[in-house]
């Protein structure tokens, strides 16, 4: 057996563990949950929002160009003359610029005009040296705003592109910078007007979709691209561009929600935790006393003890119910204990008898046999080996008077006690039957036995009986033969042979049955063998019986030896025979060598 | 060991297989307390029984005994093994043996 404290350990790490590895699993489940329905959620609000921003961005530049009455004008005259005019980008106020001074030269030249507010004739009106300058200044004035918008919004590229309607390309018209951003013609660089640039595949249906229907966001890898449509310049379309890198933020959101995640992660394994705490306190503390209790019961069955124990733990809910029924458990342990106790006690107690029944038949069994042989003139032996506890052979001889011995050998037809009862009133019976009066006459003897016997057997059982009067100073003997085994005989000189002698109906069998008796004679050294079916029905494994030709054979090869010699070599050969099988029947013999006496 | 009845009006026929000893003579002492009632002719068919012991020679001897009030009974089909047994024991002598 296992030791009980290592088993009640492994056990109890089992629920903990299981209740474990399940919380840490969904832990895990929630965590990953948490952390994907919340970046999507942020992600997605964030875009709505940044495309909400970049939309009014884009619309406050187009309100920018739109303040200016000519600014279809303007946008015409930039795109033809982008190669003719002198422009002073990225102009620093402070410092005094190239376009204030331009102002101050148009305004001496048209102290009247508003620059502001110069409409499309006035302007044609203008010289065209004039016209340049103001769209110069103009174009100026509008890289400031814009400058200022980007700048304001903080975001990445905010420009005006032409193209046409194959969208192939971008030509760009004008592009706001950051202060000391390096404008040029180059990748990288704040793009100067009149940079064309191929339009790649994203790019072109970006700018169909934005002339198609106003406006279009496009968003791939780090950047939020909105195209705004603003409007036709020549047969180009313009569109307003606005870059937003959203890397930050989505650092920013990632960061977040990293935060939010960790919060219910640890929220969650503390109350996972409390859980833990709380099984093991209301469950597996008590379930452990529980068990304790249990296995000291189990060792020392003390039903008080356990009761007592039990209920000064005060367990409440499931447990507390698990405690009860485990002392009622206890109180029906204990009845059977006693129930079985007192069985035990009765079994025993038959046991005891039966050994004491037992004992007490084979007391009725002599067990004295003649000391000085030569001098009584006969020698005998015999032996029963009771099958059972008790059985219902029996063999019996003793002297009627100074010459005459009374042999009996007799099977009765039951079995274990009522076998032996019935034994031993057919043997009182008979000892009281075989008088030096009534030995003359042994046919009358049996009829007489078996009236007696009849009159007392409602259970209809029977005995089969050989009887004989050995005479022993002639040898003769006078037998009856009531339903038994042949005897087995062996005269001086000659071989054991079975005497196949008159038979009668057993015993008890039937009221009114006739006897016939008949006689032989044994001459000195002469042996008969006496038996029950014991010995010939003696059977082995393979259901063969012992049979009368071995039994005789075994007699044959000890014929010379003593009768308890003889007995002992058929009980050999019998033993040898059955093997491991049990032995199922009495095995009863009895042996008489006639000596005779000295003729004195 | 197994018993197969047939009964036909008033004629039970009992065929006995294996072996009628201390442990199976119970089964036939039931089945003929079970039906003989209003039995007029009782037949032992023994041509599978292989071994009779005292006890089921008990059973037939009260079976025997019953039918001498109610009827008739007998075997057939003896083995030889089973005739010794009857003629030792001398109920070849009350039963009817054909």
């Amino acid at each position: 057996m296992k030791d009980p404290e290592t088993k009640k350990k492994r056990f109890r790490g089992g629920i903990i563990a299981q209740v474990a590895v399940l919380f840490a699993f969904g832990v895990l489940a929630i965590g990953l949950l948490t952390f994907f329905t919340e970046q999507y959620i942020s992600t997605n609000t964030v875009k709505a929002q940044t495309t909400s921003l970049l939309s009014d961005l884009a619309n406050e530049v187009v309100m920018t160009v739109e303040e200016y009455p000519a600014d279809e004008w303007l946008m015409e005259y930039w795109y033809e003359h982008d190669e003719d005019m002198d422009i002073e980008y990225d102009a620093d106020y402070e410092q005094g610029t190239e376009t204030e001074k331009k102002c101050r030269v148009f305004m001496k030249r048209h102290p009247e005009f508003q620059l502001e507010y110069a409409s499309e004739e006035e302007i044609e009106a203008l010289p065209p040296e004039d016209q340049k300058l103001y769209a110069e200044i103009v174009y100026s004035w509008l890289i400031t705003r814009i400058n200022e918008i980007k700048r304001t919004y903080n975001i990445s590229f905010l420009y005006c592109v032409l193209t046409d309607d194959t969208y192939s390309y971008q030509y760009f018209l004008f592009s706001a910078a950051d202060k000391g951003a390096k404008r040029g013609t180059n990748y990288e660089e704040v793009y100067t007007i009149g940079v064309t640039v191929e339009a790649d595949e994203g790019l072109r249906k970006a700018m169909q979709m934005a002339t198609d229907s106003d406006d279009y966001l496009n968003h791939t890898g780090k950047y939020m691209d909105l195209y705004e449509y603003l409007y036709d310049v020549g047969n180009q379309h313009a569109l307003i561009g606005v870059s937003y890198d959203t890397s930050d933020m989505m650092v920013k959101i990632s960061r977040q929600t990293l935060r939010d995640t960790a919060n219910v992660v640890i929220g969650l394994l503390v109350l996972a935790g409390l859980c833990l705490l709380l099984i093991l306190l209301y469950v597996l503390r008590p379930l452990r006393e529980v068990q304790q209790n249990i296995r000291l019961y189990t060792s020392n069955k003390d039903r008080d003890m356990i009761t007592r124990n039990l209920k000064a733990l005060r367990l409440q809910n499931e447990m507390g119910q698990l405690s009860d029924d485990i002392i009622s458990l206890a109180d029906e342990i204990d009845n059977y204990l006693n129930e079985i106790e007192t069985i035990t006690a009765d079994r025993e107690r038959i046991v005891a008898e039966l050994s004491l029944a037992s004992r007490i038949q084979l007391d009725m069994i002599p067990d004295t046999f003649p000391q000085e042989p030569e001098k009584t003139g006969v020698d005998l032996y015999g032996a029963m080996i009771p099958a059972k506890e008790v059985g219902g052979d029996f063999y019996d001889f003793y002297r009627l008077d100074e010459d005459h011995l009374a042999l009996i050998m007799a099977d009765v037809s039951g079995k274990g006690v009522p076998g032996a009862l019935f034994m031993m009133t057919t043997k009182v019976m008979t000892e009281n039957a075989i008088t030096v009066e009534s030995m003359d006459n042994p046919a009358q003897i049996m009829e007489m036995l078996n009236e007696q016997i009849c009159k007392h057997n409602k259970e209809e059982m029977f005995v089969t009986m050989w009887l004989g009067i050995l005479d022993i100073r002639t040898g003769l003997v006078r037998a009856v033969n009531a339903g038994h085994e042949y005897p087995i005989i062996k005269n001086a000189g000659g071989s054991f042979e079975i005497m196949r002698d008159k038979h009668g109906f057993v015993l008890g069998g039937m009221e009114g049955m006739k006897y016939k008796e008949y006689e032989f004679t044994m001459e000195p050294g002469a042996k008969l063998f006496l038996y029950t079916d014991g010995v010939p029905e003696a059977t082995n494994g393979d259901n063969e019986m012992f049979g009368m030709d071995r039994t005789v054979d075994t007699l044959r090869k000890e014929e010379n030896e003593t009768p308890k010699a003889i007995l002992q070599a058929v009980n050999d050969s019998v033993n040898e025979f059955i093997g491991d099988t049990l032995q199922f029947d009495d095995l009863t013999m009895l042996c008489v060598h006639y000596i005779g006496r000295r003729q004195d | 060991m197994v018993i197969n009845k047939d009964i036909q009006d008033k004629v039970m026929t009992l065929k006995l297989t294996g072996r009628l000893d201390t442990t199976t003579s119970p089964d036939l002492e039931q089945e003929l307390n079970a039906s003989l009632d209003g039995i007029g002719e009782l037949n032992f068919d023994f041509s599978e029984l292989e071994y009779i012991s005292s006890a089921g020679l008990r059973v037939l001897l009260a079976a025997q005994k019953r039918m001498n009030t109610q009827g008739a009974m007998s075997i057939s089909g003896v083995n030889d093994t089973i005739a010794d047994i009857f003629e030792i024991t001398g109920f070849s002598d009350i039963l009817t043996i054909k």
